[in-house]
């Protein structure tokens, strides 16, 4: 095959998953969290290109557009979950949104 | 195969030294007379007052949020596009109604939104409009990104605790 | 195969989540719309829908009649069919629990029941699931109902706090379960699970290992597995108690019934994820019983409870490991699957009972949350005493209730499937289980009351149906287990 080897692809969407995970367990702004998952999340889509174009399987492609729905749908849940949290708190850091403890 | 990309590289170097060249040579050439008007954000027009991080009205993000999922489902039309069009005539008229009931779900949703008034730009004119809590102008705290200190607002969140099974009871209503 | 089957072959046999989807955008739009003031319609016609769905559910499994469907990714055998019957029971009951709850909180909002019938097919979708990717959707179709409907009481702060916790870590676990199916894909070039059962065998990779591990975090994450629970306790409390108790059931059949079928196409590898489930059994089991003594909330209880029990369940997915070692191992990974099910029936109807108490007593005008609150319940309003000292005995798995029989079973099963080490560390934390359920039932029956005369309960009569329903189905179950065992039998 020609072009980049998948191992590549599979090694930077490693790089890229991990960077998402750090983010999400070093930083306080939800949004930024959010934004690390999602980050997550594109980091399997290409995963899921690289293999299918690998293997010659449409599968992995498709995958990738369900994928992509899911992302939206979770995107309008949480911006909606975060605004409606900002409208009663007036904060959205999430150090501060702590009542609950063991 | 890096070859294939040289142009790419050579590219990414002419720019550079051309937009690096543009910025540093009228540093260098250009003659400076500083005022304070020149100084200021926007030479003509309005004073710059305030800062820049303005709070957005949440509806652009409510507009925002209900576009992301209805932009994101028009994707699963292209794969459909492309199976239609290589298919027989007889499921054709199956996939047309496929993708009938894909869309008419979607218009659940649509309409869902539009008859809850989430599309209304001016809320005062619904009639079950809640009333805004606060003016626009009034003073507000700043807002907080998460990235400062939390210090005294964990004080705050404890006072909270004590208070809030009182609330919580005289909230409950009989009905 | 007598004929290809056809589209409507497929669209049968998932008639009762069509009947579902069809009765939440009714339920969505009829809110708006038609009948905007009588709020009453919305319950009663959830509860219609529910029922269709679950005649029909029922109907096709007495039938026999399931079959893979859409191009294999869903697998309507009796194991979709009977948890579609678990979840769709759970539906029913947590939609009469949440009839007056809401209306007394003014929370009232038409999206409530839309949004849980939506969760319930989700919830259904993933365990019909034969392809990895089917079983993503539909976890995330009863995530996000669930995300919303814990935040569904806007005034309270706790409310928010507990939806916007679950959201962040579950979209967080979902990323790692994604993950993992992608690594499992790139391992064995396929995601459906019948196929996988024959290609893991020779696909023993670095990447395979990977991809099971980070399946067993985004699985042990729904399931509320021990290290992957911290979201649990305080979304428990937080959220209103009539989605809490909607969610300890149906996120907890949702979670077993995949991880069976996932793991069961799994076993041919066994030896690869066997010792990370004994441990987070272990681990489970030991600490969801020993925090759970230290609670004050009986909400927080009944979460670190429902912890427990994940790991008495994660015994059951441990010995499935043995299904093919041999005619011994072969039954025993047998029992495991009917025992998990019945187990997830009496825990679905036990819980939703214990809440459903919680939420009768919420009617006399406070909420009650603490155990405290219980106390001398016995003297002011002995038949609900009664109903939570049942529910109390079977979560606590003493005989002769429906707990008892379904621990027994999951016991069994492990006994025969030679994972001592493992019914024995079951055995010893259902012992010190009982403690902190006992206490409970001490301070309902020995304690004074704290108040003469309090209030007296409102009548509502969705509320007591469903108490009345579960204590019924715990104790006929319990004492008559071969009831059920016709339905969590077809399982084989």
């Amino acid at each position: 095959m020609l072009g980049v080897p998948t191992e590549y692809f599979l090694v930077l969407s490693g790089i890229l998953f991990t960077i998402g995970v750090i983010g999400v367990l070093i930083k306080r702004n939800p949004i930024v969290i959010f934004m690390c998952i999602e980050l997550m999340l594109n980091a399997v889509n290409l995963t899921f290109i690289a293999l299918g174009r690998h293997f010659v399987h449409v599968n992995g492609q498709m995958y990738v557009i369900f994928v992509m729905a899911v992302a939206a749908a979770e995107v309008a849940i949480g911006l909606g979950i975060i605004v409606a949290l900002f409208r009663s708190k007036e904060t959205i850091n999430i150090d501060e949104v702590n009542l609950m403890k063991y | 195969m890096l070859n294939d990309y040289l142009p790419v590289l050579v590219m990414m170097a002419v720019a550079t030294v051309i937009a690096v060249g543009m910025v540093v040579g009228s540093y260098l050439l250009g003659p400076k007379k500083p005022s304070r008007f020149k100084q200021s954000s926007y030479e003509c027009g309005m004073t710059p007052v305030g800062t820049a991080r303005e709070r957005f009205p949440i509806k652009f993000y409510l507009i925002a949020m209900l576009f992301i999922i209805f932009d994101i489902e028009t994707i699963f039309l292209y794969p459909w596009a492309v199976t239609f069009a290589g298919s027989e005539r007889a499921v054709k008229l199956f996939n047309l109604a496929e993708m009938a009931i894909f869309v008419g779900i979607l218009f659940v949703g649509y309409f869902y939104i539009l008859w809850k008034g989430a599309f209304d730009w001016d809320e005062g004119q619904r009639e079950d409009a809640e009333q805004p809590s606060r003016k626009i102008f009034e003073p507000r705290a700043p807002i907080r990104f998460g990235n400062e200190s939390s210090g005294e607002v964990r004080l705050k969140a404890a006072a909270d605790v004590s208070s809030s099974p009182t609330e919580e009871s005289s909230r409950l209503t009989h009905v | 195969m007598p004929g290809s089957p056809t589209i409507w072959d497929d669209l049968t046999l998932i008639l009762p989540l069509i009947v579902l989807w069809i009765t939440s955008f009714v339920l969505l739009l009829g809110d708006v719309v038609v009948w905007k003031k009588n709020r009453d319609l919305n319950p009663i016609l959830a509860i219609v829908g529910t029922l269709i769905a679950l005649g029909i559910a029922v109907y096709q499994t007495i039938s026999l009649t399931g079959d893979k469907a859409f191009a294999r990714s869903l697998n309507m055998d009796a194991l979709a069919q009977v948890s579609m019957i678990a979840l769709l029971v759970t539906g029913l009951l947590a939609i009469l629990l949440a009839w007056t709850y809401l209306k007394n909180r003014g929370l009232e909002r038409g999206e409530y029941y839309p949004l849980m019938l939506l969760s319930v097919s989700g919830a259904a979708l993933m365990g019909a699931a034969n392809d990895l990717i089917v079983l993503f959707i539909g976890l995330e179709i009863l995530s996000f109902a669930l995300y919303v409907m814990a935040g569904f009481s806007r005034s309270d702060i706790r409310s928010e706090e507990a939806s916007i916790k679950y959201f962040l870590l579950g979209a967080f676990a979902s990323a790692f379960l994604l993950y993992g199916i992608a690594l499992v894909y790139g391992a064995t070039q396929t995601t459906q699970l019948s196929e996988l059962a024959s290609r893991v065998h020779s696909a023993q990779t670095p990447m395979l290992v990977a991809g099971i591990g980070l399946l067993i975090v985004g699985l042990g994450f729904k399931a509320a597995v021990i290290p992957f629970h911290q979201w649990t306790p305080d979304v428990y409390e937080g959220a209103p108690t009539s989605v809490t108790a909607y969610m300890a059931g149906a996120a907890k059949i949702a979670a077993f019934v995949a991880m069976l079928r996932v793991f069961d196409s799994l076993a041919p590898v066994s030896s690869v994820w066997l010792g990370a489930i004994q441990a987070l059994a272990v681990l489970t089991m030991v600490f969801g019983n020993l925090l759970a003594i230290a609670q004050t909330n009986v909400k927080r209880m009944l979460a670190y409870s429902s912890i427990a029990h994940a790991g008495y369940l994660m015994v059951a997915i441990a010995t499935l490991a043995h299904r093919l070692d041999g005619p011994r191992g072969a039954q025993a990974g047998e029992l495991a699957m009917t025992g998990s099910l019945f187990y997830l029936f009496a825990y679905t109807f036990m819980t939703l009972g214990a809440f459903g108490v919680l939420i009768y007593l919420s009617n006399r005008g406070k909420d009650y949350q603490q155990i405290e609150d219980l106390r001398g319940l016995v003297r002011h309003d002995p038949r609900t005493a009664y109903a939570m000292l049942f529910f109390m005995l079977s979560l606590g798995g003493i005989p002769p209730t429906m707990g008892f029989m379904g621990k027994w079973q999951i016991f069994y099963a492990a006994l025969s499937g030679g994972e001592i080490m493992l019914a024995i560390v079951m055995a010893l934390t259902s012992v010190m289980a009982a403690f902190y359920y006992l206490k409970i039932v001490y301070v309902m029956c020995f304690e004074e009351p704290r108040e003469a005369a309090p209030a007296p309960a409102q009548f509502s009569f969705g509320a007591s149906l469903s108490v009345l329903l579960s204590a019924a189905a715990t104790i006929l179950f319990g004492i008559m287990p071969g009831l059920l065992y016709t339905l969590t039998g077809l399982v084989r």
